[in-house]
This record gives C-alpha cells, structure tokens and sequence, in this order.
C-alpha cells in the first residue's frame, strides 16, 4: 500500500546538524525530490521549534526553494496564527509559568511587510491554571482569538485591538470532565480550536471526549456539545468546505469520525462515518477535491470523501518513516500537502484536481520543529477580507 | 437557597471587595457575581452550578485574604459562605462546629460564654474561621494551646471530582486522612470548599489574663538601644521564653516606622492553668525592658495592623483593674475582655504584608536592618501605618508530632514576624509595596542569610520560610517559594498529591495555590 520510500528521520537529522536548511533543500534537488510543482505565489512560512533553542524560523517561500530570513528566539512555541490581515503574527507559548504565575501566554509578534520578518510586541498571559495551552486560533474577522489550554483544562478568550495588539482574557471557560483512559483522561485536556465560518468555535477535548461548538460576544458562551464514545480521546478537527460536515481525528482510539454540523446554528449533530481506524491525530481538507488526509505516527492516509454522504474510503497512504507529524495544512492552492513533523517541515506535491498525493518536493530540515503557518507573501501586512481558509 | 448578587444588584459594589481595598485591581478583574450561601446544601448547589457553567469559583469566607486570591476573578463567581456563621455544638452531637463564615471574635464569644472553651487563634475579630483555620491560625494563645488547626478533629468539605461533580465529604484522621492533613494549615482556597470546622476538643479559656504595654520613644531610641531592645525580646523568646511555666504569656513587639512618635510592645500574660496568682514570669520579662528605655503603661498602642479597634456590637463592659507589679503597672482583666480589644474592626483599608518564622533571636545585622528601614522614607508616601509587627512563637506549638499530622511545616520557630503597611490612596500602591520588599529583601541579604536564597528566610538554621496565612504574592520570584511556605521535607509534594487526588480538575486555584 505505501507508494514511496519512507523519508526517514535520519535524513533530516543529518541535514539539519550538517547543513543550513536552504542547502540541504538545493542538495536533495533531482537527487530525491520530484519535479517543483507548478509555479506558486511566494509565501512566508513560520516554522516554530521547541528543543534546546526554541524559536521561529521564517522562511521565504519560492515554491521548493525556502530560504531562511531569520530565526528569532521564543519561550515555548507550540502553536502558530496569523492576523487574517497578515500584520501579527500569535505564538502560543506552551509553559506552566509566566512571569510567577500559572499559566501560559501568546506573544504577538509584528510581521514586516515585504519580508515577513517579525518583531516581538510581547507577550500576554493568560487566565490563572492556564497552563501547557496547546491550540490558538483566530477569528475570521480578526477581532478575537482562542486557546485550548491542555495542561489547565480551560478556554481563553483574548480580544485582538485594531492596531492587531491582544487584550487581557476577556472570558474563561474552566472545563471539568474525564474518560477511562487513566494516563489521557483524567481531566478535561483540550486541544483544538478551529472557527467556522460564522465566527463559532469548535473545540476538541481529548480528556472529556466531548467537542463542544462556543459562540462569543463579550465572551465565550457554550451553544452546544457532543459527547464522543468513551475513551475516543479527540485530538484533531477539520471541517469540510461545505460547513455541513466535521472530521474528528481521534487520537486515542485511533480513529476517524465524520459527524454532520449545522453551521448556522453551531449544532454538531449526528455521526455519519462510524469509524475509520487508525489515523487518529490530525486532519487536514483539501480546499477542492473531496480528499482529507490525516495521521499518526509518521504515517500519513488520504481518504476520499464520497460528495453526496461525506463517507470516506482510503485512498493511498504513505510513511514519513521515524518522523512524527504533528500537523497537516493543504495549501489554498490545492498543489501540496504541508507535513510539519518533528524534524522539519515536508511539501508533498498534490493534485490539484484529484487530491491525490504526490512525490515529496522539498523538505525544510529543522529539528524540534513544532507548529507551522504560512501565508502568501503578497498578503502580509497588507490588509485583505477575512478567509476561512486554515492555510 | 443562595442569594445571588450580580452586578445590577446595589449590594455588588461593596461585595465584590473583600476587607483589602487593593481588589479587584481594575473593574475588569471583578467577579461577575457573588452568590451567598446560608448552609451546605446550598454551597453544594452552587458550587455545582458554577462548576458546571465553566466559571471559576473562589471562595470567601472573612474577606481578610492579603492577597487578590478572592476577589481578582475575572467574570467568575465568589462563593461568599460568611452566612454561615454557627459556632457551637449541634443538639445530639458532642462535638464543637464552627461555621467557616464565624468571626473569630463571635467565636471567641460564643464559645466562651456557652462552654468556657475557646480556640488558640488569631488576634483581628473580624477574621473569617474559614481561611484562618485551613491556614493555621494562630494568635495570643497559641504559646499555650498551639495552632487552631492542631485542634481540629474534621472538616465538612465540598470537593469537586474529576467529571465536575460536587462530592460533600467529611475529612478527618479516619477518611480522606491525607484531605483533612492537607486542611490543617495548608491554605484556603486550595482543595475544596470547608463548610464546617469540626473540634472534638477545645481548651478552656484563661479565668483572667494581664495585660501590659510597653512604650519606646524613637527620640530616645539610638541604633545601639534598639539594637538592645531586639536583642532582649529575641534573646528571651529564643531561651527562657521556651520553657513551659512561659507558655502562657504572649508578646507583640510593634515597630511602627519613625514617623510615628515611638513603638511599643504589648504582652498578654497568664499561668499555664489560665491563672494569674504567679506573675513572677511577666515582672521578670517586663524588667529586661526597662533597662533599655521602655516603660510600662496600662494603655494599648494603636492595635496592630493599623487599625483601631472598634466597630464590634458586643464588647464586654470594661472590668480592668491597674496592678502595680513592681515598678511596671499593668492591668488585670477579664480574658473575654482583653480579646475584645484586641480585635480590631474590619480594616478596609490598602495593605501589603510580608512574613517570616525565625529560629533564632535577632542579630545586631538584622537589628540595624529594621532600624535602618524604619527610618528611611520613600518619596512623599505616608509611612505612618508602616511597622513591623514581631510576635512570640513557640511554645505548645512546638510540641513535636504537629508537624507530620497537619500541613503547619513550621515547627522550630521562637518568633514569628510580619513587616506590613497601610495606605488608602491607589496611587501609591507601587510605592508602598517598594518600600516593604526592599525592606524586606535587604534584611534576608544580610551575613544572616542562606546564601543560595538571598532575598529570602529560606529554612535552615536562622529562618523557617513564611507563613501562608500572610501570603506575599512577591515571594512568587523565587522558584522555591513553595519551599518557603511550606517548608524542605516533603510536605509540599504531598500536597501537591492531595491536589491531583481530590481537585484533579484544579478548580480551586489562585495565585499561590497548590500547583499539580
Ligand atoms: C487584620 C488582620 C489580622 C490578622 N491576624 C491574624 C492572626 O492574629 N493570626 C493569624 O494566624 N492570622 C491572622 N491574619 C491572617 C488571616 O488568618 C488570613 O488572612 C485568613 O486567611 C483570612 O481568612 P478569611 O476567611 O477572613 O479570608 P478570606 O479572604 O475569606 O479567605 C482567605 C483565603 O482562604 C480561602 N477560604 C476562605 N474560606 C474558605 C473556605 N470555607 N474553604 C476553603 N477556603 C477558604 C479563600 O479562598 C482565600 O484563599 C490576620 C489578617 C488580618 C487582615
């Protein structure tokens, strides 16, 4: 079943100890990689890591070739967001302290016009017990963003000024809730955040195995929750371009479910794929063709999705061997499948029209590489109309 | 039913401050409301309801907390339980109760007249039972009755479970033991929400005590005298101060800043069998100060913590009597009554605190230090209610074992200290707090001090950390501040299991609570 040779985590090791990353990008060109895909828009890439010297890394985006701009040193980053303008940039930073009190904190960072290069305007904390947050994302409109705090089984809401600045936590929702799997489970954990496009909140709790969709005017407010099988343990959303059904990736069941979704109402309603076994980690849509790919490990699938029933069939799968992959983004383009992993951040080259994987492009070799975001480079800092696009 | 004050209600302005007019720091950290409980059941109810609208609650009791623990709660709830006020004995049972709502002056009073009992606890009468106890709780008596959490046999408590069910359980040495340790002395605010002090036991209150002051006058008063003053009071805490026939006598020395026109030391006294017909102890004490510039007089100092007394319904008549003793005149009084005056009124003022145990008297360093810092002005800030309050410690609270029963680490200490001072305007809350932490942090860098911990009495063989009943949100810095409040032999880690067993949802937490 597996199409390609596995891109085994020694390769990245090795080029990312011996050789600058834009280097090891030009080495494996005709030795490894496939043809560049089509010519795309140049973007900005974040690359945010963990490790010994945690920080992020922006890259220049020229289809396969990424050429580093700076790296700039943060606390703890583990999950990336952009102004939907493209003028800040929102580091999460997973710690149990900041400045003597427990919990965690997003850092805003500038993001310079033609270069994507960043400057830090500071951080701001988040609710008291807040701590080891895990997810952020921001409203379409730009003027509010949410955090999944794992560690303190908590919501935050943080209000985003014109000038793109955070406000202090305008509302906290103090989760409670357990499931059987003793070591996952035994508080609420949650996980993911995602908004659709009515502004609602999707939230993902692996330690309650409940989702539960907020609306938010002065704060959050709770208009619905599901409750998952016990022990389902999700991990990882994704919503279908239609609005009409949601993907959960279940980590610890190690599954894939498919549950329909009133977005007008911000109702989850009932399941419609029972369970696809396992690929339970993240998920990522592609914007046009019916494909959703998700993980585990450091397998990657894409599934079929059938367009009338939302029902999925797998399609192909392939191996990033001993790499582990904490996110799948499809570009908006629809032309490649970005694998941040553990050890850099690979382009996979994908049909435009199909959604079928293709060969590996390019790899960006990083070590502790943890979360990712990027944007086209002509949207950075220059103000343009909401997207929906989780890119 | 719970009353529930919200912001629209005209009694929200007043709830949603506690006694330290510090908090909310801004409207936007305000609770958005108040839900007062008059029993229990009605805790459990909306303890329930709160934890299931995903709000966080903080509890309340007396309001006194030093620190924003309460009352910074960002458009959370305050489980306000100082309704639930009972001191005494329920019919059929034998045991003492205290409602986590009494105020330790209607405790005292309670108790008193209908048992002759009372509990070793602390000196303000407005103290709310309910984060006093949990935290220790200590006052004049406790030289000779030890920590009102020593005495307690259970608690009523409302924890919250891992799926956000409110569980009532009733912790004592026989169920949830390591919950009902965590309770005595560990901190308020931490594990649950205690609806009921439970005392199998409680000690009988003194017949009579003796109260004496002593004045010292800051013109009179050069750096060698107050050097010899510190180390007299030191000295005696640290020596004959501990043997059992002085069990019964307690002393507060006041430095109040120079601003102020002297300071001055207040000592209650009785026998060990709650008497006075031996006061061959306190003349002895009362000498060592004469000799170096103070005299006795039979009227308080302005009462500690910079409040005067008052505001209090049922003070007893005054049924003093002067005694001379010596060359020093004291007062003989009713015990009720002496704590009566003692009690102060609610404070509503702007306060700092800081604390520290000591295991030793005071060196000449850190004699000069205080005198060095009381001396010094900040700018154009009115130091007037600035002092540092030193309080005599040991005794029955030393008696060995307390340590591995309760969460009271602090077991070795002959004096007991709490730098503080007060102010009412906002604008001059970072200066006053400058003050006192430079203050405070020169005297923990001195040659006395724990090298690897500057700027601290970290235990060892001086010090023994601080107290977490005077919670100093500054002491946050250090990594170890646990160590300091809690001590270096492990019962930090074990509470920390307590946390994760019985709030595995950490529902109860505030700046310093117990971290899992
Ligand atoms: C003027 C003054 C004098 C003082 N004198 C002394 C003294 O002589 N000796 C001494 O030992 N201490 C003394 N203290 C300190 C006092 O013991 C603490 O401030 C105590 O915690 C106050 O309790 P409270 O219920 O009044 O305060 P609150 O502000 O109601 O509570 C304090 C803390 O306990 C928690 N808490 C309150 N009620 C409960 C409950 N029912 N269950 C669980 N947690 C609860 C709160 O959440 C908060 O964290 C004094 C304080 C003041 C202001």
């Amino acid at each position: 079943m597996f199409e390609h040779e596995p891109w085994n985590r020694r390769r990245f090791l090795q080029a990312s100890l011996t050789l600058p990353a834009s280097r090891y990008t030009r080495l494996l060109h005709g030795a490894l990689l496939s043809q560049d895909m089509t010519a795309v828009l140049p973007h900005v890439a974040f690359l945010g890591t963990t490790g010994e010297s945690p920080g992020i890394h922006v890259y220049r985006a020229d289809g396969q070739r990424w050429i580093l701009q700076q790296a700039i040193a943060t606390k703890a980053p583990v999950s990336l967001a952009l102004h939907p303008d493209g003028r800040m940039l929102y580091v999460l930073q997973e710690l149990s302290e900041w400045e003597g009190l427990p919990r965690g904190a997003v850092e805003t960072f500038q993001v310079e016009t033609s270069t994507g290069k960043l400057r830090s305007l500071g951080c701001q904390g988040l609710s008291l017990s807040a701590i080891m947050p895990r997810h952020l994302a921001v409203s379409p409109d730009g003027t509010a963003l949410v955090v999944a705090v794992q560690g303190g089984g908590a919501y935050n809401l943080l209000p985003i000024g014109v000038d793109g600045q955070l406000g202090t936590v305008r509302s906290i929702v103090k989760e409670t809730g357990c499931g059987p799997d003793a070591q996952h489970q035994g508080s609420a954990r949650p996980q993911t955040v995602l908004f659709d496009r009515n502004g609602h909140v999707i939230t993902a709790d692996m330690g309650s195995d409940r989702l539960t969709v907020f609306g938010y005017d002065a704060g959050l407010r709770t208009l619905s929750r599901h409750l998952l099988p016990a022990g389902s343990g999700p991990r990882h959303l994704a919503l279908h371009p239609s609005s009409r059904r949601l993907y959960v990736a279940n980590v610890l069941s190690s599954s894939i479910i498919g549950l329909h979704y009133d977005a007008h109402a911000g109702v989850i309603r009932d399941q419609f794929v029972q369970s696809c076994e396992g690929y339970g980690e993240t998920l990522a849509i592609h914007p046009s063709s019916d494909t959703l790919y998700s993980s585990r490990g450091d397998e990657i699938a894409a599934w079929r999705i059938a367009p009338a029933t939302g029902m999925l069939s797998v399609k192909q799968r392939t191996r990033m061997a001993a790499t582990v992959v904490h996110e799948l983004i499809a570009s908006a383009e629809g032309q490649a499948l970005i694998a941040v992993t553990s050890c850099g951040v690979a382009r996979i080259r994908v049909d435009s029209t199909t959604g079928a994987l293709g060969n590996l492009v390019s790899i960006t070799p990083m070590a502790a590489t943890r979360c990712f975001t990027m944007k086209p480079l002509d949207t950075i800092g220059a103000p343009q109309l909401p997207s929906m696009q989780h890119r | 039913m719970a009353i529930v004050v919200s912001r629209h209600d005209s009694r929200y302005q007043t709830l949603k401050q506690g006694q330290n007019l510090r908090w909310p720091s801004v409207e936007a950290n305000a609770a958005a409301r108040i839900v007062l409980c008059e029993n229990a059941a009605d805790a459990a109810d909306a303890l329930q309801a709160i934890v299931s609208e995903g709000v966080r609650p903080t509890v309340r009791s007396g309001g006194h907390c030093y620190e924003d623990f309460v009352v910074n709660n960002p458009a959370g709830a305050i489980l306000d339980l100082s309704l639930m006020s009972t001191v005494g004995k329920r019919s059929g049972e034998s045991v003492y109760r205290i409602g986590p709502g009494a105020q330790l002056w209607n405790a005292y009073s309670e108790l008193y007249k209908r048992y002759g009992a009372t509990l070793p606890a602390g000196t303000c009468g407005t103290v709310g039972a309910g984060g006093h106890i949990t935290g220790g709780g200590y006052g004049l008596l406790s030289r000779l009755h030890g920590l009102s959490c020593d005495w307690l046999s259970a608690v009523d408590i409302l924890t919250v479970d891992a799926k956000g069910t409110v569980v009532p359980r009733t912790a004592s040495a026989h169920r949830d033991a390591d919950l009902f340790r965590a309770c005595r002395g560990g901190g308020g605010g931490n594990f649950g929400v205690i609806t009921s002090y439970v005392f199998d036991e409680l000690p009988q209150a003194p017949a009579e005590v003796i109260e004496a002051h002593v004045r010292f006058i800051w013109s009179d008063t050069t750096v060698e005298r107050f050097v010899r003053i510190m180390k007299t009071f030191g000295d005696y805490w640290e020596t004959r101060g501990q043997a059992p026939d002085t069990w019964g006598m307690f002393a507060v020395l006041t430095v109040a800043h120079h601003s102020n026109p002297g300071f001055g030391m207040s000592v209650q006294f009785c026998n060990p069998d709650g008497t006075c017909n031996d006061l061959t102890v306190l003349n002895d004490y009362l000498d060592l100060f004469a000799q170096c510039g103070g005299v006795t007089t039979t009227t308080a100092p302005k009462t500690t913590h910079g409040q005067p007394s008052g505001g209090k319904a049922a003070t007893p008549r005054d049924p003093t009597e002067a005694v001379c003793l010596g060359v020093h005149t004291v007062r003989r009084t009713s015990w009720l009554y002496a704590t009566a005056t003692e009690a102060g009124g609610p404070g509503r003022l702007r306060g700092k605190y800081k604390s520290v145990y000591m295991k030793r008297g005071f060196t000449e360093a850190e004699a000069r230090c205080i005198y060095k810092h009381m001396h010094r002005t900040a700018g154009s800030i009115d130091l007037k209610a600035s002092m540092v309050e030193i309080d005599s410690y040991g005794g029955a609270i030393n008696r060995p074992g307390f340590a591995n029963t309760t969460a009271m680490a602090q077991r070795s200490s002959v004096i007991k200290m709490q730098p503080m001072t007060f102010w009412s305007d906002a604008e001059d809350d970072a200066a006053h707090s400058t003050w006192l932490n430079d203050f405070y942090t020169e005297l923990y860098s001195g040659p006395d001090s724990d090298p690897l911990h500057p700027g601290t009495p970290f235990p060892g063989p001086r010090y023994e950390g601080c107290y977490i009943n005077y919670p100093d949100k500054e002491m946050l810095a250090y990594p170890y501040w646990p160590q300091l409040y809690y001590g270096v032999e492990g019962l930090y880690p074990f509470l920390q299991a307590v946390k994760r067993k019985y709030d595995p949802n950490n529902i109860f937490h505030h700046a310093m609570s117990i971290r899992n």
